[in-house]
């Protein structure tokens, strides 16, 4: 599903629209070089006051020196008509002030068959204060991501100059109209982008008498100004926000503000006045219709034959709509919102996340299941208090299963009587809801029974990982260890979808690279891999040399095969952004090392044990005669820790990379 | 559309006549699929032939260019294909090849096959159409469609016919998966199309171009079925079988160059040697008329005066050409605004090296003439030569047409022995030519032998030297600071990256390729110094921060080879199938002293140790004196290219350098 919004996907830094790849840069720049090579002359041309103010501005400000532009200036200015039609003013400057810089001023704008862009001027001011003006040839329009089973019918327009360089002003000014009514009222805007923002000024218009809702991040932040007929929000001198590791992802970071406009006395059903009116919209929408046709109900009853209890005719649906119908997107006029007929879904054999939640719930209610469409979001956070449809991208299915059986039975998929499943995930059996989704906001639609509920939270017992191995050590250096890896829960699921969609061989390749950080020439053989009823194990018989270094004529066994120095640690002084280690998550290890004849383990290291607000580690070694044995255990539960806590999380990952490079002094028996 | 056996038969004809009379009825000749067969469903999960998600059965492709002079050639794609599992359903999202431009989709059909017999074909619904690129100049549309009813369990096949403005004849043979059976039908069009018909008209000596084949790489056996004989002059039939999918190694030669492909062209029916002579000849008369009108050039060279010896007037000529002709070659993509602003012109072609001393610019071609006219004034032996990079493909003898990117000028001394000079590649110094040129067949100039091969040089010539002073902050990072000088390649590279950038825009340029060198760490300060002397080397310092492993207890365990450019070994797989090639020789040295952080002593570090092989060397130093801990590494690759035979010892030798990075020094807690 593709509830495409408008300024989040779509700015002149390019910083958010996630998807714009290298062939999108290289089409622009064949846009860019087919441009300079027509050998236009570059005439001089008149700015307007506007550009001749932010030329003049940019000769004052000084900013961060790893900052490859800077935004003089970002507005936009929104009247909403009263059919939801919405024509946006947009003006935006930069100077740029490296050579990636010149990336990053050039315009990119997304366009679709409601969504005109018109009006464009841009002015390059050089240093030397000459100007030029925007040619045509240098617009074009295309479709970068593009790829055979996802089929839309949206495009960006691309403006660029040609030989932009550090020093440059690059500015443009253009309309945006949405003939969409649905996506005039909701309009979006980032206010701040990696790069410092001098100032940012978003505002919006809407007819008298209605009303909007307000959400963003840091909008708390943002000044906000009650106009005549509507509202401006207003920044000024926002900071370069530097990428750093273990930083959240970019949508929690940065400034942006998203306005849904409404009439409260309108009886249309797309006006969205609280979270009733949008599972109302919704329900509608998503609903197939009501009289599911001969061909769906014969296949859901034959899928069905001979079994009585529901939940066993659930997942044999669940099963089927997974596996049979593969993903294909059609998101072509109203296929961007509404699904196909079940049973054209089902003779296609294909679907998008809306098709293949209908079909679903169409063989369901063919045995007489009721189901819900559940409306949800894979990439970023839900704002309860912002009742939109355009802040979810996907559509997964809810099942009322109280009758049938306790949630408690299947407690990381159910909440509230209500079973969740994502029929669009591959990976997943009924019971189950990927990492992306727990913990997220989701829209349940039902007619009678609608709210935004959150999915179950992700612990880290959820997704663990227990290494296991047996090692004997050769006078040599060499080993020989059998290997037994166990992951649980979505792990579990995850790990063993990857097997069944990989060649064994690509997967021996990957296990050999992983351990080759380890030991020389890692050989694996007698792989066996399992899959049992709450997780899925792997054995096998690994080989490598060069387990034993020398240090001062001391020999230093390498304790931890699993795990040498993958842990980015955290560095540098300065920290702008929170610290998130990502997901809940826990990993164990377990190593029984079994030394030459005649050889002894040293004194061990002191263990290794820390923890912070969202992670912790224990780390230890265990001598006996003949044998070391090596334990570690880290655990992240998920979550941030504020930058004043930079310093706790750095001694933590600087704790983890010590324990992943843990050694052992050995003496041999000669000595 | 799915249902049951016994009246699949009869509905799928329906279907099928329904959509040919919608779809492909446009096909240039009737279609018609083939029978699938038991041998079709028999294909199974095979590790031995790498079928795993999905194979191709079968690809049989038809280039019909019987009306090429009308501008019309026609392009067949039949391709059948065995799913296995749900990964393999996705090959049955399709986009239609690129081919050309042009190209125009004038005939397609697909369909599904399920085991039971059923058969569910594409509608027009399941095609999609849309305009990828809009420019004022261009529109290109692509065409996709996703065939219905697929399970991961059948076989989907499809015909695709386009139609293009002229000949194109390279033909893709190995896939992303097996390749069962092989079938290539071309219909050689006669005469020339109209696009060419003004060339030729107006070179009335040059002799029709006849059909010409040539198969790469083939992995598998291949066979001409059939070729043009007295009866039919018009048909050639290739075929091979087994193809297996093609895989990329890490430093691999061009993939564009492994992939087993076949080209059929209009060209030379003269045997190669004949064919690239005749190429050198003209090119050569091509040379002499560019410098025919050259009396500004003959009093350029008078004025080099009486220079002693032929390496001073050779390295004359060539910082002429650089501080006197501005290198025009992507004008237009990056530096037309400089060409511009400066001397406000737009790049023309010339006609004499007259002409272009006179505008003060010139193509990477143009200033070779150049330097190749003022050699011969000045009586040194010199010929201009042609070669391809290596980083996109190899030459080929046998392919009979021009397959160069790059022209050069070799030297040839009183010796014979021959010295290569590109001064039209930017930042090359004399005496060199870039690392893609090195290890490349050239085409010369009514030379004896038409090819020569451009020398790989010597790692000596390309040399990093990096020293540090580091020391331990007391939350467990190591700052220091390092400077960096870089001979050759290198710096060619750092000057290549920092071409006409001004000193504020080296900072941010170079930070991205210390990172990449060093993994993480948090730079300061980048500073570069020498890029205005081609003959000496760059320096780069600048400061950083590494992060480093906590102390345990008592004991800190370093790694100080960890903060020196990355070590990780790219050969982990026991064996490889293709040659390597790295892009040049090369020798780094790197040293560090790193202060002992106070409060701690050393208490162990590794022995020196030292690895060599016929690929190269690698050795490490450690030392220590009072609070001073010092180590050095030395790493020599002999040379870039190396036969797959050689593979274990590559490995062996980057296995070194990564274990080497992997030794420990101990430092213990002052007892004190």
């Amino acid at each position: 599903m593709s509830f495409a919004t408008n300024d989040y996907a779509v700015n002149m830094n390019g910083e958010s629209r996630t998807e714009v790849s290298l062939s999108s840069r290289m089409i622009r720049i064949g846009i860019l070089s087919a441009a300079c090579l027509l050998g236009l002359s570059l005439g001089t041309a008149a700015q307007p006051r506007w550009v001749k103010d932010m030329v003049d501005l940019a000769q004052t400000v000084k900013v961060d020196k790893d900052a490859t532009v800077v935004v003089l200036s970002s507005s936009k200015e929104v009247k909403i008509g009263s059919d939801g039609h919405s024509i946006a003013k947009i003006r935006r400057a930069v100077k740029v002030l490296s050579p990636a810089g010149s990336e990053k001023a050039i315009l990119s704008e997304l366009t679709s068959p409601t969504r005109k862009i018109k009006n464009i001027e841009g002015w390059l001011v050089r240093e030397n204060g000459t100007v030029e003006d925007m040619k045509k040839d240098w617009i074009g329009e295309m479709d970068a991501t593009y790829r055979a089973g996802y089929y839309d019918d949206n495009r960006s327009l691309v403006a660029s100059f040609p030989g932009v360089e550090s020093g440059d002003v690059v500015a443009f000014e253009y309309k945006v109209v949405e003939t969409d009514a649905l996506l005039g009222r909701n309009q979006r805007f980032v206010l701040q982008f990696v790069e410092p923002t001098i100032r940012s000024e978003f505002t919006v218009e809407i007819p008298g008498g209605w009303a909007l809702f307000q959400t963003g991040r840091h909008s708390d932040e943002t000044q906000r100004i009650r106009t005549k007929n509507g509202y401006t929000w207003l920044t000024d001198r926002l900071d370069y926000q530097p990428i750093e590791p273990f930083m959240p992802q970019a949508s929690d970071i940065l400034r942006w503000i998203e306005v849904s406009a409404y009439d409260p006395t309108s009886s249309r059903e797309d006006q969205f006045a609280d979270w009733g009116a949008v599972a109302t919209w919704t329900h509608d929408l998503q609903q197939p219709s009501n009289a599911v046709d001969e061909q769906t109900v014969s296949a859901a009853r034959q899928l069905c034959e001979g079994l009585t209890d529901p939940v066993e005719q659930m997942t044999a649906i669940a099963q089927y709509v997974r596996d049979k119908i593969r993903y294909v997107a059609v998101e072509l006029g109203a296929g961007r919102f509404e699904p196909r007929q079940p049973h054209t879904t089902q003779q296609n054999g294909y679907g998008d996340c809306k098709d293949k939640t209908a079909l679903m719930r169409a063989m369901l209610k063919a045995v007489d299941i009721p189901s819900e469409a559940v409306l949800a979001n894979t990439r970023r956070p839900i704002d309860p208090d912002f009742p939109c449809p355009l802040q979810f991208n996907h559509v997964i299915i809810g099942i009322p299963i109280s009758d049938y059986f306790e949630c408690g039975e299947w407690p990381t998929a159910c909440i509230d009587g209500w079973l969740y499943y994502d029929p669009t995930d591959d990976r997943f059996d009924l019971g189950h809801i990927s990492s992306q989704l727990r913990g997220t906001f989701v829209l349940r639609t039902s007619e009678k029974d609608s709210s935004v509920l959150c999915l179950p939270e992700l612990s880290p017992t959820d997704y663990e990982r227990l290494n296991f191995a047996n090692i004997e050590l050769s006078p040599d250096g060499s080993i020989l260890a059998r290997v037994r890896t166990t992951y649980y829960g979505l792990l579990a699921a995850e790990t063993a979808f990857g097997w069944k969609s990989r060649a064994i061989s690509e997967w021996t390749k990957d296990q050999i690279k992983r351990f080759a950080r380890a030991m020389q020439d890692p050989r694996i053989t007698e792989i066996r891999r399992e899959v049992a009823d709450d997780s899925v194990w792997v054995s096998f018989v690994l080989e490598g040399r060069n387990m034993v270094s020398e240090s001062g004529g001391r020999s230093l066994l390498k304790a931890d095969i699993f795990h040498a120095d993958q842990t980015n640690s955290l560095v540098g002084k300065r920290r702008v952004h929170p610290v998130s280690f990502g997901k809940p998550r826990l990993e164990q290890t377990i190593i029984a090392w079994q030394l030459p004849p005649d050889w002894r383990a040293g004194t061990p290291p002191s263990p290794i044990t820390d923890s912070c607000e969202i992670a912790s580690i224990s780390s230890q070694i265990e001598v006996r005669e003949g044998e070391i044995s090596f334990l570690s255990r880290v655990e992240y539960l998920g979550g941030e820790l504020e930058d004043s806590a930079y310093k706790t999380a750095k001694a933590f990952t600087g704790k983890v990379r010590a324990a992943e490079s843990t050694r052992v002094f050995l003496t041999k028996g000669d000595h | 559309m799915k249902s049951s056996p016994r009246v699949a038969g009869l509905l799928a004809l329906a279907l099928v006549l329904t959509f040919q009379s919608v779809v492909a009825k446009t096909f240039k000749n009737p279609f018609k699929w083939e029978e699938v067969t038991s041998s079709d469903w028999a294909v199974g999960q095979d590790s031995a032939k790498r079928i795993f998600d999905a194979a191709m059965l079968f690809e049989k492709v038809s280039a019909d260019d019987e009306e090429m002079v009308e501008d019309k050639c026609y392009r067949t794609v039949y391709r059948r294909i065995r799913i296995l599992n749900e990964r393999g359903r996705n090959r049955a999202n399709v986009s239609v090849p690129f081919v050309h431009p042009e190209q125009r989709v004038i005939g397609l059909v697909a369909r599904a096959i399920h085991p039971d017999g059923t058969v569910i074909d594409l509608q027009e619904e399941h095609i999609f159409e849309k305009e990828i690129v809009i420019t004022r100049e261009f529109k290109y549309k692509q065409t996709s469609f996703s065939i219905p009813g697929v399970t991961d369990d059948c076989i989907i096949e499809y015909m695709i016919s386009i139609r293009i403005p002229y000949a194109h004849n390279r033909w893709p043979i190995q896939k992303d998966i097996p390749l069962l059976d092989f079938e290539y039908q071309w219909l050689v069009g006669q005469g020339v199309s109209r696009r060419d018909l003004d060339y030729y008209r107006s070179h009335p000596g040059r002799s029709l171009p006849g059909p010409n084949y040539l198969w790469f790489n083939s992995q598998s056996k291949q066979k001409v079925d059939k070729l043009p004989s007295n009866e039919d002059t018009r048909e050639v039939r290739f075929s091979t079988s087994d193809v297996p999918p093609f895989e990329e190694e890490p430093y691999g030669l061009p993939s564009g160059h492994l992939r087993d492909k076949l080209i059929c062209f209009y060209g030379a029916t003269r045997k190669p040697a004949l064919y690239w002579g005749s190429w050198a000849s003209s090119n050569e008369r091509r040379a002499a008329g560019f410098c025919e009108k050259s009396d500004v050039m003959k009093e350029v060279v008078a004025g080099f005066g009486e220079l002693d010896s032929d390496s001073t007037k050779i390295n004359t000529a060539y910082d002429w050409i650089l501080d006197n002709i501005t290198n025009t070659t992507h004008a237009g993509l990056y530096d037309e605004k400089d060409v511009k602003k400066e001397k406000r012109l737009t790049p023309k072609r010339h006609s004499s090296v007259d002409e272009m001393i006179e505008r003060g610019y010139g193509s990477r071609d143009d200033i070779h003439l150049l330097f190749w006219a003022m050699l011969h004034e000045m009586n040194i032996e010199a010929k201009i030569a042609y070669a391809m990079e290596r980083t996109h493909d190899l030459f080929v003898y046998k392919a009979k047409y021009w397959q160069f990117s790059h022209s050069a000028v070799m030297v040839l001394d009183s010796s014979g022995a021959q010295t290569f000079y590109t001064p039209g590649i930017g930042c090359t110094p004399a005496s060199h030519v870039p690392w893609y040129l090195e290890g490349v067949q050239a085409l010369t100039c009514a030379y004896s032998e038409y090819f020569v091969t451009i020398p790989f040089s010597s790692p000596e010539v390309h040399r990093s030297m990096r020293s540090g002073v580091f020391e331990f902050t007391e939350d467990y990072e190591v700052t220091g600071r390092i400077a960096n000088r870089r001979w050759g390649q290198f710096a060619q590279a750092t000057r290549a990256d920092l071409f006409e950038r001004p000193p504020e825009d080296h900072h941010e340029t170079m930070v991205e390729r210390i990172e990449i060198d060093y993994g993480t760490v948090e730079l300061d300060s980048v500073a570069v110094d020498g890029l205005d002397r081609l003959d000496r080397p760059v320096t780069l310092t600048f400061s950083a921060s590494f992060p480093s492993a906590a102390p345990v207890g008592d004991q800190w365990l370093l790694k100080p080879l960890e903060y020196f450019t990355t070590s990780k070994n790219p050969f982990v797989q026991p064996s490889r199938e293709g040659d390597m090639m790295f892009q040049h020789a090369h020798q780094r040295t790197e040293a560090a002293e790193f202060a002992v952080p106070a409060g701690w002593v050393v208490d162990a570090v590794p022995s020196d140790t030292v690895f060599v092989n016929q690929v190269g060397l690698c050795a490490v130093q450690f030392s220590f004196s009072g609070d001073k801990l010092m180590v050095q590494r030395s790493f020599t690759l002999d040379r870039p290219y190396w036969p797959v035979v050689a593979y274990e010892a590559v490995r062996e030798l980057y296995q070194a350098r990564q274990d080497q990075a992997d030794l420990m020094v101990i430092l213990t807690k002052r007892s004190d």
